[in-house]
């Protein structure tokens, strides 16, 4: 047994000056890694009474709390709308129902995994995250980089996402073993049409490396063009080429590119059928 | 450190071992033995237990975290004159062999009809997907959810 002790700070003032006093102290969300891989002699930071668990709409866009959890992300009457339900539709391909009762959506993005899918989504919506002491980070540019080495001593306070949009074709899927498993890959596109035409489309993968992908040339490939077999196979081969995979103990890299291919030209091909 | 929760509607005390003692380890070491072992990782839904009508893997759960809160095992959902419900429907429709996983299904079910009375079997089996089984097959788990659902809707509406 270790001799850690708990520290439940009232306000996001008193948890920075806990997290800045205190060399080993680990602060806690839904504890579902934590616990799991805990050093010994650590001082936990329990988050539980900072009020983080919150959804809420602003501009047409989403606010959520870090401490909320996925569940009740799942269960939102807001989120249920938003974006075609892509939230909605990701958050429940994480674990099971009984995991996800404790998982927050701060804890899914500093404690990243490969699988972690609120990172994804924040790329995929062009979303945001907030900290305690004030920063607003860009997705793209927190999850440049492992998120806790970029936060330092602060904490994750919340998470926006942009304006709603309507008339935007959105897809999220994982491919697992089983239906709690992680995910041997996970993609995420949203698209923009005018007529048949792409105005606008972002294409993100997650399982693949500790931190999401984002295809931005194969993005390009597509953008103000019109679909067809030829462009979606020059797609296919800018992402096989491009993509970076971490050695799975699972699966061959050559197996997750080889499902990759065939997740996203599933929607692309969808795309082509529904412009003809 | 000491914490305490109503735990099967009664408020009791309870001694921590370390702070960073899971509530798995908590519950069994004071009898609550219908709370199994299993991965100790999420991963098999044997040491579910419902915290505020909750269904939690309390293996990734920390005990302090309980504290002023209420928790439901087995033990609390059974009357010492009759079984509940959901574990009458359970052996009616021969959900159970070994039994192991079966506290951990049994709560899942709770929490699930607790909140939606009349699941369909999509969401009978999303409520469940965490926990294994590695003697039925789920068909009969499937079976005596409903059979519980129905049950229990059929009092709901009298």
């Amino acid at each position: 047994m270790n001799n850690s002790k708990i520290f439940s700070p009232k306000n996001l003032v008193e948890t920075i000056d806990l997290l800045t006093k205190n060399k080993k102290i680990v602060p806690i969300a839904g504890g579902t890694s934590l616990l799991l891989n805990l050093p010994k002699d650590i001082k936990l930071l329990d988050l539980q009474q900072l009020k983080l668990n919150y959804i809420r709409s602003f501009n047409n866009g989403l606010k959520i709390g870090s401490m909320t959890t996925v569940s009740d992300v799942i269960d939102s009457p807001i989120v249920k709308g938003y974006y075609n339900g892509i939230i909605k539709e990701a958050s429940r391909t994480i674990a099971a129902t009984a995991n996800r009762n404790l998982i927050t959506i701060g804890g899914n993005i500093v404690g990243i995994h490969p699988w972690s899918v609120f990172p994804g989504l924040l790329m995929l919506l062009e979303g945001k995250v907030i900290t305690a002491k004030g920063f607003v980070f860009k997705a793209e540019k927190l999850f440049s980089s492992i998120p806790k080495n970029i936060l330092g001593k602060d904490i994750i306070t919340e998470i926006q996402f942009p304006a709603d949009k309507k008339n935007v074709v959105t897809y999220w899927k994982k491919f697992s073993f089983t239906v709690t498993d992680y995910p041997i890959v996970s993609i995420g596109i949203i698209c923009e049409k005018d007529k048949e035409k792409i105005k606008k489309i972002r294409i993100v993968a997650i399982g693949l490396t500790l931190l999401p992908q984002r295809f931005v040339n194969a993005e390009k490939i597509l953008q103000d063009n019109k679909i067809d077999e030829k462009r979606i196979l020059s797609v296919v081969d800018n992402i096989v080429q491009e993509v970076k995979v971490s050695n799975d103990i699972r699966v061959s890299v050559e197996y997750k590119k080889e499902i990759l291919t065939v997740l996203i030209k599933e929607f692309l091909y969808k795309l082509l059928e529904e412009n003809k | 450190m000491k914490i305490q929760f109503v735990i099967n509607n009664q408020n009791k005390e309870f001694e921590l071992k370390s702070e960073t003692e899971i509530l798995l380890d908590l519950l069994r070491r004071y009898g609550y033995v219908s709370v199994k072992e299993g991965c100790r990782e999420g991963q098999c839904g044997a040491c579910i237990v419902l915290v505020d009508g909750k269904a939690i893997n309390s293996c990734l759960y920390p005990a302090f975290r309980a504290n002023n809160k209420t928790v439901l095992t087995l033990e609390g959902l059974g009357q010492e004159n009759g079984l509940d419900v959901i574990q009458k429907s359970f052996l009616e429709a021969g959900a159970v062999q070994c039994g192991y996983c079966t506290p951990g299904m049994i709560l899942s079910t709770k929490a699930l009809l607790d909140k939606n009375p009349s699941p369909t079997e999509d969401e009978i089996k999303v409520a469940l997907e965490g926990n294994l089984c590695r003697c039925t097959g789920y068909i009969k788990i499937l079976d005596a959810v409903k059979l519980a659902a129905k049950r229990i809707y059929k009092k709901l509406k009298v």
